[in-house]
């Protein structure tokens, strides 16, 4: 049987070297395509976590942000946090104020730097290559806030999304007094100091709070009265989503319900495979050649062409040859994780077999 | 056989063979996700709802753009001064303008020249004069709202840098669908390459339908209809087919995103999906997809 099965396979690939390619072509694009799909779905859940700057060698990252629907427009005041802290060694404190301006009635993201004077602005990558303006120009920030107008001349590459200025032109596009942050972001580097630091932060945090806290990446609290509510988020971003009433699993299940969706029609291209093989198939069947040998012959093949495609998109991906997700004019990657890749290959596999299966009924009927 | 007899012979089969189910599946897909992501709840749209309830106000916008925002003037920004080590750039502004519209001036001494400086810097820096292109100017006004230097004189009207009143909400509305229209069009060039890669399975679900029929088209030949006139009967057949079956597709794709709104907005906020008028090209594109498939399947000889 093992033998058939292989002379069969060599057929269909070395003979049918068109059809083979054919498929393969279709289940490239459809399986980049649905990836593509996972991954900027997932991406779009993760949009805002370039602006927390992540401390690899810290034990515990705390960021302290207001109730707010996104980094934006969260207002902390940053003195008071240095103050309760100010007693503590090993932690860093670093506060960051970004917020949005329309540059020509467009939003872009400002991003409150040390480097930048009162009259520069530094823009990023994106926005010099987009072409609007160039370093030199002199440009119009009008704050959303106040109606503020800000004209600064670029001075230079900036290394953040958007424009990078001043942290007192921040703060007059903000509309907020000086001293004030969008969050603060506390880095501990001892295990012991997690407690401690918590306990400032929070008043009456239960016992188990700080065993998550170092569990967790992020935790979003949210006060009621007196008692403070906890609930874990893996990325910054999730926590401003949970706001909106948009939590992780939601954005998980539409990225895979897309991911899928693109994929939903693939049994007609085995179906069409098995046609065209049909005369070849009937005439292998009037040979003698076993069922079983010819539906496990067909199955490999479709196993191989997804392996073979799969591996083609992830490559593509991993390339970086995906367009990026460009949001508010800053580009983020796409990439895809493996758990993804492993998921497109299943429905690729499930998806084809059925049409193998009902192929083959309808030859045999 | 008139050629009206035809088609309904055809269409006949087809619906007693199902044969529109091939259609059904190989069309759901890139359809389903058209629908979905083209009803994407609009910002702007909810903006417009929001901002019935706010009171409506107006700002000054400098932009440069060819673009009309509401009531705009042709100003131009004429480099720097440097008043104490702070940079300000200066704006001139015509001559006709009403200033008074754009931002807030308060006369500090009386001048014929008209020379305005931000408030801020001309407490902080206590200047009386500023030197701009060669001549001292004496400071007439300060203002709010803008950190340069406003003076009149010539603009031509051909200049790109406007400033304009505009109402808050126009401004908001454009800002959002700034970030709705790259989401959108992210949507719409991955929604035509779906499309576009189903090619070959509407091909596949067309070229099933032609093989079931190839009795009645056999027994049609006999009857001595011409071949040419049987297979475009039947890409028309398809053609039929394929609008019932989007237009079936895409109404109950856009009954599934109300329930779920509905639904959703049952434990919380939800905006409203509003679906655009763009789909009707997907659509379009996937029944002219299919009239294509059919011609090509029809000239098949041997399926």
């Amino acid at each position: 049987m093992f033998s058939g099965l292989i002379t069969l396979l060599q057929y269909f690939v070395t003979r049918k070297t068109v059809l083979f390619v054919f498929v393969l072509g279709v289940l490239v694009v459809l399986s980049s395509l649905s990836l593509y799909a996972l991954s900027y779905v997932k991406t779009l859940s993760r949009v805002y976590d370039v602006f927390y700057p992540p401390d690899p060698t810290a034990v515990a990252t705390i960021v302290v942000s207001s109730d707010a629907l996104s980094p934006f427009t969260s207002i902390v005041d940053a003195r008071s946090i240095e103050e309760k802290l100010s007693s503590f060694n090993n932690i860093r404190v670093r506060s960051i104020l970004v917020t949005v301006g329309l540059i020509d009635s467009r939003p872009v993201v400002v991003y409150a730097t040390d480097y930048a004077n009162s009259t520069c602005a530094y823009a990023s990558k994106n926005l010099l290559e987009a072409g609007s303006f160039l370093i030199g120009d002199f440009i119009a920030v009008q704050s959303p806030f106040t109606g503020e107008i800000l004209v600064l001349r670029i001075c230079g590459e900036g290394d953040k999304p958007g424009i990078s200025v001043s942290y007192e032109n921040a703060v007059k596009l903000r509309g907020v007094k000086q001293g004030y942050y969008s969050f603060v972001v506390v880095y501990v580097y001892s295990e012991d100091m997690v407690d401690k630091v918590f306990s400032v932060l929070v008043p009456r945090p239960r016992d188990d709070y700080t065993e998550r806290l170092i569990r967790r990446a992020f935790l979003l609290l949210t006060r009621r009265g007196e008692d403070v509510e906890v609930a874990h988020a893996e990325t910054p971003t999730e926590i401003y989503l949970a706001k909106l009433g948009i939590h992780r699993e939601y954005i998980v299940y539409l990225a895979y319900a897309v991911g899928v969706a693109t994929l939903a029609s693939l049994p007609l291209m085995s179906i069409g495979v098995v046609l065209h093989l049909e005369s070849r198939l009937r005439t292998l069947i009037s040979m003698g050649a076993s069922r079983g040998v010819i539906l496990a012959s067909l199955l490999v093949y479709f196993l191989i062409a997804v392996a073979v495609s799969v591996a083609l998109s992830s490559l593509f991906f991993h390339l970086g040859l995906a367009p990026p997700l460009v949001f508010l004019d800053h580009e983020i990657p796409l990439t895809v994780g493996i758990r993804e890749v492993i998921t497109v290959a299943i429905v690729n596999c499930t998806l084809l077999s059925v049409g193998v299966f009902t192929g083959l009924r309808r030859l045999e009927s | 056989m008139d050629n009206l007899h035809l088609i309904s012979a055809i269409m006949v089969s087809v619906l007693r063979k199902k044969t529109y189910l091939y259609l059904l599946i190989a069309l759901t897909s890139p359809l389903l996700l058209s629908t979905v992501l083209l009803s994407m709840p609009s910002l702007s749209m909810f903006l417009e709802v929001m901002s019935q309830r706010v009171s409506p106000g107006t700002m000054s916008l400098l932009v440069r753009s060819s673009a009309s925002l509401g009531d705009c003037y042709p100003v131009e920004l004429l480099g720097t001064i440097t008043l104490n080590n702070t940079e300000l750039p200066v704006l001139v502004v015509p001559v006709d303008v009403f200033l008074e519209n754009l931002f807030e001036f308060k006369e500090v001494s009386y001048t014929s020249d008209f020379t305005s400086l931000p408030q801020e810097v001309y407490e902080e820096l206590q200047v009386e004069s500023v030197l701009l292109n060669g001549y001292t100017r004496r400071v007439s006004h300060v203002h709010r709202g803008i950190n340069a230097v406003i003076v009149l004189g010539e603009v031509s009207t051909e200049s790109d840098t406007k400033l304009c009143r505009v109402s808050t909400s126009h401004v908001l509305k454009e800002a959002l669908f700034f970030v709705e229209s790259s989401l959108i069009e992210v949507s719409k060039r991955w929604l035509l390459l779906v499309l576009l890669a189903h090619t070959p399975l509407v091909y596949v679900a067309v070229l099933k339908a032609r093989r079931a029929l190839e009795e009645e088209f056999n027994a049609l030949h006999n009857l001595g209809v011409s071949r040419g006139k049987i297979l475009l009967g039947f890409s028309l057949v398809m053609l039929f087919v394929c609008v019932i079956v989007s237009v079936f597709i895409v109404s109950m794709s856009v009954v599934i995103v109300n329930s779920v709104h509905k639904f959703t907005s049952l434990y919380w906020f939800t905006p409203q999906p509003y679906t655009r008028s763009v789909l009707f090209y997907y659509v379009a594109g996937s029944v002219i997809l299919v009239f294509a498939s059919s011609l090509v399947a029809g000239f098949k000889k041997h399926v």
